[in-house]
């Protein structure tokens, strides 16, 4: 049985409500302890369970065929008239490396796996002159959430050549006015590559397709910040969204 | 090769299946995932069923989990807020189910904990942003609407899913009301010092409050997970 202070450290975990030095604390004693992590684990189950617990009232009527409707529209296939260019990243360069073009396109999600969903036999060679992946086993590099976008995640999807890079985002809440994300690529020295503006639609998605000079090898972390609108920065002044290493 | 080449080549869009996947919910993945083998109730539940059909992308998947969670979902929504922004908040919660489903994995959560969790986050989401121009959203959860513990379950409530807030609601009848009252608003994001204001008693007696009440519900859960 854990001692009464460590019990503290769980509720705290569970609450959301631990000071950094306390985190430290409590992820250090779990480590050494598998079962004090099970009890960790459950306490915040039971927290979770409250939500059985607010009742189970009637929604409204018609709400679920609002849901159906937007969720589950009749499938189609996805065309694109043209290629849509939604916009030219602010170009800068950080160090030596530069950033030729990049072509932003932003869709939905569900759209996008409908798509997927109607192609489905012919995957492999479309998705491949999609983003020029050529690799049967593309390059696939996770950017988790930062604190204030836990929920966000994104990947980078890439082949052996890793002059384009598709960057799928999902989780990401919408900017705030007047703002947009900015994509970010990290070489070995820390110098950061300008690599696309982009938003998110109303379900927090993006999929950004990053044409680049240099093979995305090259570099070391990926991130996405949150910057003002309408300005090239030279570098990062925003927070953190999403933050990921390329795999050694 | 060229944006302008590339989209000269576009047929139309697509990636691979299975390449768009990622991590579930982040939030509370302090612990390894859980194994499958570990849960006591069999594959035929529910939610599990439905969990593999909203991958698969089957028909009418989102309506089974709708029908199945919507009560839930609903009544914690309008804790929280007025009937139209609590509407909003449900259909959010429904379309982040559809667009995300392929994060769902079953290997490390049930589909209602999953969906629960989307919803407790998508809820805590609207009221901290309400909270920052109250002016214009003066919303307040209300700890007062809950509907009573006794009685027949609605005829639109899973019986499966009854079942489990009855054993919660007997679990959760040992904590005192100012127990129960300091968990929720935790539970919706609130912080200690945001909950003292509140309701107007100190911090640390908040801190107290949460920490037991939290101490309590897990000994009287016991073993039982009743979302897993």
């Amino acid at each position: 049985m854990a001692s009464p202070d460590i019990n503290d450290l769980i509720s705290g975990y569970a609450l959301d409500d631990l000071t950094e030095a306390e985190a430290r604390e409590l992820e250090a004693v779990l480590a050494r302890d598998p079962a004090l992590r099970r009890e960790a684990e459950a306490v915040h189950q039971a927290l979770e369970t409250l939500a059985l617990d607010a009742g189970a009232q009637a929604p409204p009527p018609g709400l679920r065929d609002r849901v159906m409707a937007v969720a589950e529209p009749p499938r189609r296939r996805l065309q694109l008239p043209s290629w849509p260019v939604l916009g030219f990243a602010g170009m800068s360069t950080v160090g030596a490396a530069a950033v030729a073009a990049v072509i932003v396109l932003t869709l939905r999600i569900g759209d996008l796996q409908q798509t997927v969903d109607d192609m489905q036999d012919e995957l492999s060679a479309q998705s491949a002159a999609l983003v020029g992946i050529h690799a049967e086993q593309p390059h696939i590099v996770t950017l988790h959430g930062m604190p204030g976008a836990d929920d966000a995640w994104a990947q980078l999807i890439f082949d052996d050549a890793g002059s384009e890079v598709m960057l799928v985002v999902d989780g990401l809440h919408a900017p705030r006015d007047q703002h947009v994300y900015h994509f970010w690529m990290v070489d070995e020295s820390g110098d950061r590559v300008s690599g696309a503006n982009f938003s998110t639609d109303h379900s927090g998605s993006a999929v950004v397709l990053v044409v680049s000079d240099y093979p995305v090898h090259v570099f070391h972390a990926f991130e996405v910040t949150e910057e003002p609108m309408h300005e090239t920065p030279s570098g990062p002044t925003g927070r953190p969204m999403l933050h990921g290493t390329m795999p050694q | 090769m060229t944006g302008a080449a590339l989209a000269a080549e576009l047929p139309g869009l697509a990636v691979p299946r299975g390449l768009v996947v990622g991590p579930v919910d982040r939030r509370g993945t302090l612990a390894p995932a859980r194994m499958t083998s570990e849960r006591s109730e069999p594959s035929e539940r529910p939610d599990a069923m439905l969990g593999r059909r909203l991958v698969r992308n089957e028909p009418d998947a989102l309506g089974g989990v709708y029908d199945l969670l919507s009560p839930t979902v609903w009544s914690m929504a309008r804790r929280a807020f007025p009937h139209a922004v609590a509407e909003d908040v449900v259909q959010d919660v429904f379309m982040q189910v559809w667009t995300r489903r392929h994060q769902f994995d079953e290997s490390r959560g049930t589909l209602a904990a999953w969906v629960l969790r989307i919803a407790r986050n998508r809820i805590t989401d609207t009221i901290r942003a309400a909270s920052a121009r109250p002016q214009l959203y003066p919303y307040e959860v209300d700890l007062d609407a809950r509907q009573p513990a006794d009685g027949e379950p609605a005829p639109w409530e899973h019986a499966w899913l009854a079942e489990r807030r009855q054993k919660l609601r007997q679990a959760i009848g040992g904590l005192s009301q100012s127990e129960q009252d300091v968990l929720w608003l935790a539970y919706f994001g609130y912080t200690q010092s945001e909950i003292s204001t509140r309701l107007d008693v100190p911090l640390g007696t908040v801190k107290t409050r949460t920490r037991a009440g939290l101490r309590k519900l897990r000994e009287r859960l016991g073993d039982q997970d009743l979302l897993g």
